[in-house]
């Protein structure tokens, strides 16, 4: 039984849930909840506004501590209260694509469910979204999702607008190039000025490209695997992302490669609504503790290091968790 | 100066102003009259009766012959006009023909991907064949359309293959398990959406438009019948009219005859003409409205088909469903349209792939996204797909039926002016003869 799948259990699950909402709804006293519940029309950031934020992203990774957050208090923060209902990726090839059984899976994914069987008991209580990249910020403000695990950079004008949770991987902004580019040492994007480099529209790579390259001819994709139909197809001659994401696009065209040094750091992390504070604590925790498990190698390891090796792990080689930081105070 | 020859010589005189006007050069000798007696001052050409006669019978004659070519002339622009409305209007259809199986490809693709896995082969049959029909109808669009279609119809060949090798992109992407396979996907539907739709539309209009003027051309063609016969006959009852009073005979046989043929004859024409405008007009607002309406609603019915896909794909975010419920509204208008001119309601086959519809919307949205995907992408009975093939093949049935009526409707409207084109000439011809005979006459009493 997976994503949203599963018909008979699922709906019986569903039922249950249902029921027992309701019998608490009896039985407790409902203001209690309706208190806790923000109100979803309220508080829409200001349009992305020049912002005023100038320190890189690895300095901007300060989270809301645990403070030991109670699992209700952070439901009382979702939107359906039964189920997390999250924004993914259904096209970034090892983190969030759709496998042969048209399922979405992949490395945020996994990450997303192990916050739904901590929140509900349930890793299968988690309802997909596929949104584009652009779409991931308008989503939250929107309350349109509670979560987005979709290989979301931390920036400091981001957490303007929404919070992130703790860094749950470390990427770093690199170039793709074609074999050829790279057998001629092509590397560096100072190299590629007067030709076209794609980055995804909404992404951390078209910003560094619009304010450090303006050689470059910048083209914007919709979404991240457009960049590589255009590279395949001859249009671009560089894609510039995550190393996370090019893995994923080196893993689908041997005449690919990831070349140069990393140009910025990515830290990667859970995107939450902002005011929704202890749904932001308790997903730290989950993260918390799924960094801490010990790996076990098997089909149900559900520790970070476990997840990390079965997906990332051939492609970007060996790494460990990153380690949280908090202080940030709401 | 003698005068000149026949006929041949003359402008268009007017006709009942002609005598006593002594200014005219030459005024053109009769040509049933013997020679003018020699030595005469033009001035006084036309003095004498026997003049008069002379002249009064050139224009008499000319004015029936003109009667009947023009007459001819204006009944052969009306049939060929009728023609051209309808051979447009097949272009037409051939052309929406086109939209429609370009949706219907992409629907198919769609549809394929959400399915996952190994492809349907009954799918992937759907796809080529949709992509066979509108190859087809790009070369016989071609083939049928005016100069300034042809570059459009070009490009869309051209973005055609385009898409068709991204397709294939997407399919050989998606048998390896790369996602990057539904980002093929995407850019080819969005090919056809962002390339190719909007100059068929165009392309589409402009050929819709064209069957407007051929009715326009047409109505414009009776005027001219409407003057010719008006002028064959003030002359002859000018002429017969002055005949009473000049020479005292109220009966003149020739013309008495003349005048005859040509009312009868014009009555004929206009009546030909009135009638065959009365049967295009009631094609125009039954069988071809018919097609112009169900054609449209098949386009936005595929379009809808593969929106239900496409909200599958994305799972929920994006526009929703609120896309698919604007073409369904959409397609119920049109289907309204064509039933109100006369084609057979084919509301209740839409209403059962509604049916099915939000029963699809209704699992997605209550959280059962792979049963969803079942009753989209599965051929058994009560299928999406199932259901909406019925559609598909009942919308194609009466489409085709509405074509044949309209094609044979314009056929009946125009063949039979053929007929009454040939009968204006004669008529004009023996008129213009009894004409020239029935003034002969008198002119010889004056030998």
């Amino acid at each position: 039984v997976r994503a949203r799948g599963g018909g008979a259990t699922r709906r019986a699950l569903a039922l249950a849930a249902a029921g027992l909402l309701v019998a608490a709804g009896l039985a407790c006293t409902p203001d209690h909840e309706r208190v806790a519940t923000p109100v979803p029309t309220t508080t829409t950031a200001p349009p992305a506004a020049a912002s005023t934020c100038t320190a890189p992203p690895e300095e901007s990774v300060a989270s809301y501590a645990p403070n030991g957050v109670t699992p209700e208090a952070a439901k009382a923060q979702t939107i359906r209260k039964d189920v997390l209902v999250a924004g993914v990726s259904a096209d970034t090839y090892l983190t969030g694509f759709r496998d042969p059984n048209a399922n979405i899976v992949g490395f945020d994914i996994e990450i997303l469910r192990e916050v739904a069987r901590s929140l509900f008991g349930d890793p299968n209580k988690v309802e997909l979204k596929v949104l584009t990249v652009d779409q991931r910020l308008p989503a939250l403000q929107r309350g349109d999702v509670d979560i987005v695990a979709h290989s979301f950079t931390v920036t400091c004008a981001r957490w303007e607008q929404i919070n992130f949770s703790a860094e749950y991987l470390r990427a770093a902004q690199r170039l793709l190039v074609s074999t050829d580019d790279a057998a001629a040492e092509r590397t560096t994007l100072d190299q590629f000025a007067g030709r076209k480099v794609c980055a995804t529209k909404g992404g951390t790579g078209m910003d560094n490209l619009t304010k450090n390259y303006p050689k470059v001819i910048g083209v914007p994709a919709a979404d991240r695997t457009d960049c590589l139909v255009m590279f395949q197809q001859g249009s671009v001659d560089a894609i510039l992302n995550g190393d996370n994401l090019l893995a994923g696009f080196t893993a689908q065209d041997p005449y690919a490669r990831v070349v140069g040094g990393p140009l910025t750091q990515e830290p990667t992390a859970l995107g939450t609504k902002k005011g929704n504070t202890d749904l932001t604590r308790f997903v730290n925790g989950v993260l918390e503790e799924v960094k801490r498990r010990p790996s076990t190698g098997g089909l149900d390891d559900h520790s970070w290091q476990g997840m990390y090796d079965r997906w990332l792990k051939p492609a970007l080689g060996p790494a460990s968790p990153p380690p949280a930081v908090y202080g940030r105070t709401p | 100066v003698t005068a000149a020859g026949p006929i041949s010589a003359a402008g268009p005189p007017a006709p009942v102003a002609a005598p006593g006007a002594p200014t005219a050069a030459s005024l053109p000798a009769p040509a049933f009259a013997a020679p003018p007696p020699p030595r005469r001052r033009l001035s006084s050409l036309l003095a004498g009766t026997p003049s008069r006669l002379s002249a009064l019978s050139t224009v008499t004659v000319l004015a029936l012959l003109a009667f009947g070519i023009v007459g001819a002339l204006a009944i052969g622009a009306r049939a060929s006009a009728l023609a051209d409305a309808r051979s447009d209007a097949e272009q037409l259809v051939r052309l929406q023909l086109i939209r429609t199986n370009l949706v219907q490809a992409d629907a198919a693709a769609a549809n394929a991907y959400l399915a996952g896995g190994l492809e349907n082969p009954a799918q992937r049959d759907q796809y080529r064949a949709s992509i066979d029909a509108a190859a087809q109808g790009l070369v016989a669009a071609a083939n049928a359309a005016p100069a300034e279609d042809i570059g459009p119809l070009a490009q869309i060949n051209a973005s055609l293959a385009r898409y068709t090798g991204i397709i294939e992109s997407a399919r050989a992407n998606n048998r390896q398990h790369f996602p990057v396979g539904a980002a093929y996907l995407r850019q080819g539907s969005t090919l056809l959406r962002t390339d190719v739709r909007p100059v068929l539309i165009a392309t589409s209009d402009a050929t819709a438009n064209r069957v407007l003027d051929d009715y326009d051309a047409s109505a414009r063609a009776t005027l001219a019948l409407e003057v010719v016969s008006i002028l064959a006959l003030v002359v002859l009852l000018g002429g017969q009219v002055w005949l009473a009073r000049t020479v005292r005979r109220v009966f003149n046989v020739g013309l008495v005859g003349a005048t005859g043929i040509a009312l009868v004859v014009g009555i004929i024409g206009l009546v030909a003409m009135s009638w065959a405008q009365g049967r295009a007009e009631e094609v125009r607002q039954h069988p071809y409205a018919a097609v112009a309406a169900l054609a449209q609603a098949r386009v936005n019915a595929f379009d809808a088909k593969s929106q239900e896909s496409r909200n599958l794909i994305f799972q929920g975010s994006g526009a929703g469903d609120t896309d698919w419920k604007a073409l369904d509204a959409e397609v119920t208008r049109q289907l309204d349209a064509a039933t109100a001119a006369g084609a057979s309601s084919l509301a209740d086959r839409l209403a059962a792939w509604r049916a099915v519809h939000e029963e699809i919307r209704r699992l997605d949205d209550g959280g059962e996204w792979k049963a969803a995907v079942v009753r989209s992408t599965g051929d058994e009975a009560g299928s999406s797909n199932q259901e909406f093939a019925a559609f598909a093949r009942a919308s194609q049935d009466e489409l085709d039926a509405e074509v044949a009526e309209t094609r044979d409707g314009l056929d009946r409207a125009h063949l039979p002016l053929v007929t009454v084109q040939l009968l204006v000439v004669l008529a004009g011809a023996i008129a213009a003869a009894c004409a020239g005979y029935g003034y002969a006459r008198r002119l010889a009493e004056y030998r």
